[in-house]
């Protein structure tokens, strides 16, 4: 019970503070920025796997949706869930206000564990509303139909097309997988803020580290042993990707064995700066 | 004017034993023991820096002791049955800037168990913030935000109310309603009341207990009349001067000229009136008389070199 009067409140406070509303900002820039330079560019088409295909065949809402959704999660999202999650306790030490949360009954841990449901609430908000967006702004901008599927990680296996019956249940689960990775970003946000009371450390410390991730794991293997990207963690936070080929008429292709191995690979990780975060916040001197 | 105990003595609601504090070996409470009593209006006096703070964020959780113990309701510190029986202002009001007075207190009370809305609108009026309740917090002034944050403390009707340096930042006004509300809390709620500040004369207007503490430890205990007593002075300046001081002598006070013509004239029972009247009767001219309490820093200096007033049993 204290802990579902905790959430509402966190959840209160999110919906009520300016800076929480950065993220959906951001998602109606990206957009307009998106479209803009589709416009500009006077895109028409392009060859995949030696077959030219024309625009028109493919660019449509659910395409622009699936193009923003890719592209954000690994450019405009950890930032989103950086900055939210990484407020959630260092801003509220630089505040003050962490005082007043923690000379009441409610323990420590509570506090933590409904900041970091708060976040990931919050954090799958935004990405609901990118896809909405997404979608309303490509179905005004260039229609509806199929959805035609092509992904970086699955250039080899070229591209797919998803049934206009099927794309919403596929965007649905993607929300939630995306989510459901992102939530290892939220996790090392949460732990840097519990460490300072200094929240652009908590976002600038995250953020890095996600970047760095990336960097290294787009690395050619020459350069960067898939052993060692294996170690990374963005390696294993595109496992939502696998709803596509799950979806694919022509058969499921879905790799569950790597799916499942990025789920407990993400999990654990998850799990491990959840419990470390909280463990430093049960301890650690308030002095702000 | 002196504060008084307000309810009858009672048993010790709040109690630090040897409670001490280092900060990367630098100590900044040392083995501090305080016993605070149901009904007392409990100073907690020291400079800034003096270990102030450190240890009311000790005894409320916010900071784990080096060393000692805390003991709340007779329930060791962590214990949040204890310490939902606790209001507390630590340093600046903690309060969500973007939210407005009202949703503040809901949700702080919400958090200490609960308050009916009759209650929030009732603390509203005692604070005099009901007009301005729907205002958000940042366009408040630092004494609305200090009255809020008490209002938010006193909602779930604590046994023990913790409130440090409260009128730091408060205009005159603001000061004296400050220490109006302490009283009341006291006197008409029947709130325990541990007050910290760096002012012996706010201390000496409210609390009827206190502790000094200086560099992290504990200088004094005691009751506030104790602490004073034989310390308060008039200071005199008159001609001839030696006559004056002769005759103040002669009334059991010791007097000191510190400057030219100026005496500090040092007995509690004297009042300027009295030596006026005794002074002009044997024909000394009173150019200026002026009745002083000593400051905190001449309290600490004779209290450190071991000139210490009566301590309490």
């Amino acid at each position: 019970m204290t802990f579902v009067r905790l959430l509402r409140w966190e959840l209160f406070k999110l919906y009520r503070r300016p800076s929480s509303y950065i993220g959906f900002v951001l998602c109606l820039a990206f957009c307009a920025v998106t479209l803009f330079g589709f416009g500009w560019t006077q895109y028409k088409g392009k060859e995949i796997q030696g077959l030219k295909l024309d625009a028109s065949q493919y660019l449509n809402g659910p395409f622009y949706a699936n193009f923003v959704l890719n592209i954000a999660f690994f450019a405009l999202l950890p930032l989103v869930v950086a900055t939210v999650a990484g407020s959630q306790l260092a801003g509220e030490a630089k505040d003050g206000t962490l005082r007043a949360l923690l000379v009441r009954p409610p323990s420590r841990a509570l506090v933590y564990l409904a900041k970091a449901v708060a976040s990931l609430v919050w954090v799958e908000l935004v990405i609901v509303f990118l896809i909405a967006l997404a979608l309303l702004v490509g179905h005004v901008a260039y229609g509806g139909g199929d959805l035609l599927v092509y992904i970086w990680e699955f250039k080899s296996a070229g591209f797919w097309r998803v049934e206009a019956s099927d794309w919403p249940l596929v965007f649905a689960l993607c929300a939630l997988g995306a989510g459901a990775a992102l939530a290892v970003v939220a996790s090392v946000a949460l732990l840097l803020s519990a460490l300072t009371d200094n929240p652009v450390v908590a976002h600038v410390g995250t953020l890095g580290g996600f970047f760095i991730s990336t960097v290294l794991q787009r690395l050619p293997d020459q350069v960067m042993g898939s052993s060692f990207k294996e170690l990374l963690p963005t390696t294993h936070m595109n496992f939502w990707h696998e709803i596509y080929r799950w979806a694919d008429p022509a058969g499921d292709g879905m790799n569950r064995a790597r799916v499942l191995e990025d789920v407990l690979w993400c999990g654990g990780l998850t799990v491990v700066c959840f419990a470390a975060g909280l463990l430093v916040f049960v301890r650690r001197d308030v002095t702000s | 004017m002196c504060a008084t105990r307000i309810a009858v003595p009672g048993p010790v609601v709040l109690a630090t034993h040897d409670l001490s504090k280092r900060y990367r070996g630098r100590t900044v409470v040392d083995r501090v023991s305080i016993a605070v009593e149901r009904g007392d209006v409990y100073g907690f006096l020291g400079p800034n820096g003096a270990g102030k703070s450190t240890t009311l964020r000790m005894i409320l959780g916010l900071v784990r002791p080096s060393g000692g113990r805390v003991e709340l309701f007779g329930q060791p510190q962590g214990d949040r049955r204890a310490l939902a029986r606790v209001g507390a202002i630590v340093e600046s009001p903690s309060l969500y800037t973007y939210l407005s007075g009202r949703d503040n207190l809901r949700m702080l009370a919400d958090l200490s168990g609960g308050a009916p809305a009759a209650r929030l609108e009732e603390a509203l009026v005692r604070v005099d913030l009901r007009d301005r309740a729907d205002d958000p917090v940042r366009i408040y002034s630092h004494g609305m935000k200090q009255r809020l944050a008490i209002a938010a403390a006193l909602l779930p009707r604590p046994e023990l109310i913790i409130l440090d340096e409260p009128t730091n930042g408060l205009d005159p006004m603001g000061i004296r309603d400050m220490r109006d509300l302490v009283r009341s809390l006291a006197a008409d709620d029947g709130i325990t009341v541990l007050l910290s500040s760096h002012l012996l004369a706010e201390v000496e207007q409210v609390c009827n207990r206190a502790t000094i503490i200086a560099r992290g430890s504990r200088v004094w205990e005691g009751e506030v009349a104790g602490l004073l007593a034989g310390r308060r002075r008039v200071r005199l300046r008159a001609r001839p001067v030696e006559r004056a001081r002769a005759i103040a002598q002669t009334m059991g006070a010791e007097a000191r000229e510190v400057e030219p013509g100026v005496l500090h004239v040092t007995r509690d029972e004297i009042t300027p009136a009295a030596l006026v009247a005794r002074l002009a009767a044997a024909g000394v001219e009173v150019d200026e008389i002026v009745a002083e309490a000593p400051t905190l820093e001449e309290m600490f200096m004779s209290l450190v070199a071991g000139d210490r007033p009566e301590e309490a049993a």
